[in-house]
């Protein structure tokens, strides 16, 4: 007896184990294998059977769920190739979806997800010194301020500093400008990295006066040294100046320096040491970045704690030039990302979402219309012994199939569209050149796809597989959707109109923040000048006589030709690279100080540029090398240190030297910036106070050339002037100052132009659902419409009961639309420029579109319901 | 002598080579009808208790060859004593081919193994 209840309990436990077999199986063979379960449970034993029956349940389960699948696919592709119009479009409409989701995904994966290169990257954080007062947040760190922090932060395993500085490799082959970068010994202790070959830099070869070292980075190493680890213990010759090679750093290095003074974007191939002169500093002089390490188990915000007190300390050690100074910390990760590109890439990997959501929905709709009009050979295949399980797994197995076919092209459409990406994303974006479709990203390619299947075909599948028998076959394969099929399909074409709807509105937000932002007021006159950069060797140009008299021989040379209207030198130029100091200016020794931005330039500047004077005189030659020195400010600056009298005349604190105000000019936008370019349009003028060249002679310049014909065409003269005074300098960076400030536009662009493409094909797959449905609904009421003609109804009216039904639904979305909008935009705020995120013009003209082209989507279908003949109609029946 | 390898017709020809399940089951089949567990016993001892047939390869099996047209299920039980409730299956012409054109090609196989000396004594 009580083998007889373990035999049974035996039996039923594994008839449960057997449900991992396809149902069918199950139903077929369930009882045959549990019998014999019990005829071999009389003769062996429970333990070795029990083995035997799950090693075997492992071993065939799969196989004959994987028979299963086949069959459906085998039959969801012959069905599907009965209708290859409407296979085609679902197969777009998803690749379109899954295609711009996973080309979006693969650039936040490449910006923003994967972590740093360094080991323990959440523990690298970067200092900057923060002054709001003087508009001067996240700014870069005095050397000796940083000095004072390595000596004391504790919450600090090491610091490393850092600064942009180019350089002009000669030697073999033609003279190559580089990007690159001076670091402090500790950059490696602090990065967690060794070099690839050779050794890092020690802090004794920081020391002024030690022998000329350098590091070359991986890529130049690779390119210019075809990856010969010979090259380490060679010299090389750098800025002409001989540097002994000692050590390759690894690619990870390259996010030092990035985004720097004077990279514009490229990433640094050649280090030397920084070293700091403490005898030489000043400490108001904000010139380098600093990178640290907390100590295991620091948190950040008692790191920002100690670097709050011991700026506090520092601002009373040094008021002069500490005061209203603090320190910020972000994790290394935040400070390389661009602010403004995360919230821009969030967006559009939202929208982007949604135009995955309406792709599904148009998708759904198709199927849920086949599965309707499948009613019948569903009702066959139940008649003759398919369960609803069975029936939903082979619905579900077709639309998964659909979605995996349109994924893989929309794979392919992502590998395209991500080369475009990367050719319109701003060049000064981390990790710009990861971006790629990798394994990562196609595994997510693949679940989105695998979701949309899911997301679009389990609903018509629940929905196709309750069929009611005896009527569907009665119904001769006619079909009919019933309310509630109805009421899906209604609600599907809302939900995408209000999708639609709101990516439009946050399309057309970004379009109008993108046409201000671009009719802004720059306060110089961008066209017809071509900028270039010239960077003088300290070992040829030793002194600011023999600099001044180099920059002088090219200013002549360059004004004497008959195509230049003006030519200038300038630290920087307006959005281009260079180093941007800054500095405090004050009326007087111990009045007020405002931070302002230090531009060093000749006297054509001005001209060159198409800067207003607004008041006093522009650089000349009275402003020579022994003269006192002068100053010319900005407007801002003017108005703030002497509001009530004319600043001309006056005397100019400027970092605790004295200058001459000489003139007054206009506030010019793109001087003031934090990466290798100057600041984003959207950003307010900042103060400025114009030095004379003359006087403060610079060996790295940016060559402003204003032209009466095309820019590019005056390089060449340039290239051969630059040459006639010495051959030895490579002319580089030469672009118009047009692409400059395009080039300070290219997120917004990029965000612009990408939600705009996500909000138009939104629209358009809205449109094409809204089609669908009505025209599906005018097939389904041919008869109803012989009737009401039979009766004596207008075509016209007709026409207008159809387009009325779509553009109800229409009006249901689009209002749902603009409140989800209304309620959500705020979160873009900080992408719009000068709009607000409930502009009221915007919403109305976003609506006005979805309206019209759903109108027009209503009114094809509509139409042909007036064209039905009547006796056709009723005879069809 | 020379052995004749049977010709198949119809979609027989790509079932061949046969797994040894199926082989097993035909010739299982091949003189009595059997049911799921007869079949498991009648293997096992041919092949000495080498080849024991698990329940899921056997129904998977089975299922395949039903399919196929290898094997039908009968109505009839072969003797008064037999099970009513189970399932009895009996082979077909073409599971009898197909059988035979699988123990034809091992033949040929051993033939060859054999006249290059690669077969050990029992064989």
């Amino acid at each position: 007896m009580q083998s007889e209840t373990r035999l049974t309990l035996g039996a039923r436990l594994y008839r449960r184990l057997l449900r991992l077999y396809p149902r069918e199986f199950q139903e077929e063979y369930g009882a045959e294998m549990a019998r014999l379960y019990r005829d071999r449970a009389k003769d062996e034993g429970v333990l070795g059977l029990w083995l035997d029956l799950l090693a075997d349940v492992v071993r065939t389960a799969p196989r004959e769920q994987l028979t299963v699948l086949m069959q459906d696919i085998r039959h969801s592709f012959r069905l599907f190739s009965r209708t290859p119009i409407v296979t085609a479009t679902a197969l777009v409409t998803i690749a379109l979806g899954v295609g711009g989701s996973t080309a979006v995904f693969s650039v936040v994966h490449a910006v923003m997800l994967r972590p740093l290169p360094y080991p323990a990257p959440d523990r690298l954080v970067e200092l900057f010194e923060d002054n709001p007062r003087a508009n001067r947040p996240m700014f870069r760190v005095s050397a000796l301020n940083y000095l004072s922090w390595t000596e004391r932060a504790t919450s600090m395993e090491a610091l490393a500093a850092f600064a942009g500085s180019a350089a002009t490799l000669t030697g073999d082959g033609e003279p190559e400008r580089l990007a690159g970068g001076t670091i402090t010994a500790s950059m490696f202790g602090v990065l967690g990295l060794r070099p690839l070959a050779g050794r890092g830099f020690r802090p004794e070869d920081e020391r002024p006066g030690a022998e000329r070292v350098a590091l070359i980075a991986e890529e130049l190493w690779r390119r210019r040294f075809g990856g010969n680890a010979e090259i380490v213990g060679q010299s090389i010759t750098l800025n002409g100046e001989r540097h002994q090679v000692i050590g390759i750093v690894p690619r990870a290095f390259r996010e030092v320096g990035r985004a720097q003074i004077d990279s514009a974007g490229g990433s640094p191939q050649i280090f030397v040491p920084l070293s700091i002169d403490p005898a030489r500093e000043n400490r108001g002089n904000h010139v380098i970045r600093v990178v640290g390490r907390l100590r295991p188990g620091v948190s950040l915000d008692r790191a920002r704690d100690e670097m709050g007190r011991i700026a506090a300390a520092m601002e009373q050690e040094f008021p002069a030039t500490n005061k209203d100074w603090g320190v910020r910390l972000e994790t290394l990760y935040d400070s390389m990302l661009d602010e403004r590109a995360r919230p821009s890439l969030l967006v559009l990997l939202a929208a982007v979402g949604m135009v995955l959501l309406i792709a599904c929905a148009n998708v759904a709709n198709v199927l849920l219309a086949r599965g309707i009009s499948r009613q019948r050979e569903l009702a066959l295949r139940t008649a003759l012994g398919a369960g609803r399980s069975r029936l939903m797994r082979q619905l579900v197995t077709e639309s998964v199939s659909l979605a995996i076919a349109g994924g893989a092209c929309g794979l392919v459409l992502a590998v395209f569209a991500v080369q475009t990406m990367r050719v319109m994303l701003p060049p000064t974006l981390t990790r710009i050149d990861e971006i790629a479709v990798d394994a990562t990203v196609l595994g997510v390619g693949l679940c989105l796809s695998l979701a949309s299947g899911l997301l679009m075909g389990l609903m018509p599948a629940l929905r196709a597989s309750r069929v009611a028998l005896a009527p569907s076959l009665a119904q001769q394969g006619k079909g009919v959707a019933g309310p509630s099929g109805t009421v899906v399909r209604h609600a599907i074409v809302v939900a995408q109109m209000a999708l639609a709807t709101m990516l439009l509105v946050g399309a057309a937000l970004l379009l109008q923040s993108f046409v201000r932002l671009q009719h802004v007021r720059l306060g110089f006159d961008p066209d017809g000048v071509i900028t270039a950069r010239v960077a003088l060797p300290r070992a040829q140009y030793p002194d600011a006589a023999r600099t001044a008299g180099f920059w002088r021989q090219l200013l002549e040379s360059l004004d004497g030709m008959p195509q230049i209207q003006s030519a200038a030198i300038g630290m920087t130029a307006p959005f281009g690279p260079g180093v941007r100091a800054g500095g405090t200016a004050r009326s007087r020794a111990d009045g007020e100080g405002i931070g302002a931005v230090e531009h060093i330039v000749s006297p054509g500047y001005l001209q060159a540029l198409g800067i207003p004077l607004l008041a006093g005189r522009a650089f000349g030659q009275p402003d020579g090398a022994g003269s006192p020195p002068v100053a010319i400010v900005s407007d801002s600056v003017a108005r703030r240190l002497w509001a009530d009298k004319s600043p001309v005349g006056q005397t100019l604190d400027w970092n605790g030297r004295h200058h001459e105000v000489v003139g007054v000019v206009g506030d010019i936008r793109g001087a003031d910036g934090r990466g290798c370019c100057g600041g984003g349009l959207d950003r307010e003028p900042s103060a400025a106070v114009y030095l004379s060249a003359i006087q403060f002679p610079q060996r790295t310049m940016t060559l402003l050339v204003r032209t009466t014909g095309e820019p590019s065409a005056i390089v060449p003269a340039i290239a051969r002037a630059v040459r006639e005074i010495d051959p030895a300098q490579p002319v580089y960076q030469v672009r118009r100052l047009r692409d400059w400030l395009d080039e300070s536009t290219a997120q917004p662009r990029f965000t612009t132009t990408l939600s705009g493409a996500f909000a138009l094909v939104a629209l358009l797959l809205a449109a094409v659902g809204v089609y669908g449905v009505l025209s599906y609904s005018v097939s389904q009421r041919t008869r109803e419409i012989g009737i009401r003609m039979a009766l004596g109804a207008q075509q016209q009216k007709l026409t207008a009961m159809f387009v009325r039904q779509g553009l109800w639904l229409t009006g249901v979305g689009v209002a749902i639309g603009l409140t989800s909008a209304f309620l959500t935009m705020r979160l873009m705020s900080s992408l719009l420029f000068n709009v607000s995120p409930m502009d009221p013009e915007t919403y109305i003209i976003a609506s006005t579109c979805v309206v019209a082209i759903a109108w027009l989507a209503c009114y094809l279908p509509s139409r042909r319901a007036a064209a039905v003949d009547p006796t056709l109609a009723l005879r069809s029946e | 002598m020379a052995v004749m390898v049977r010709r198949l017709t119809g979609e027989l020809p790509r079932l061949l080579p046969l797994p040894q399940a199926v082989f097993q089951i035909l010739v299982a089949l091949a003189d009595q009808d059997r049911h799921g567990y007869a079949i498991m016993q009648d293997v096992a001892a041919r092949t000495n208790g080498s080849l024991k047939l698990s329940p899921g390869t056997l129904y998977g099996s089975i299922k395949r060859m039903l399919e196929d047209g290898l094997i039908v299920e009968v109505d009839a039980r072969p003797g008064p004593d037999e099970d009513e409730r189970r399932r009895y299956y009996r082979i077909t012409h073409s599971g009898r081919d197909i059988a035979q054109a699988e123990a034809d090609r091992l033949t040929v196989l051993l033939r060859q193994a054999r006249a290059v000396g690669l077969t050990s004594k029992r064989a």
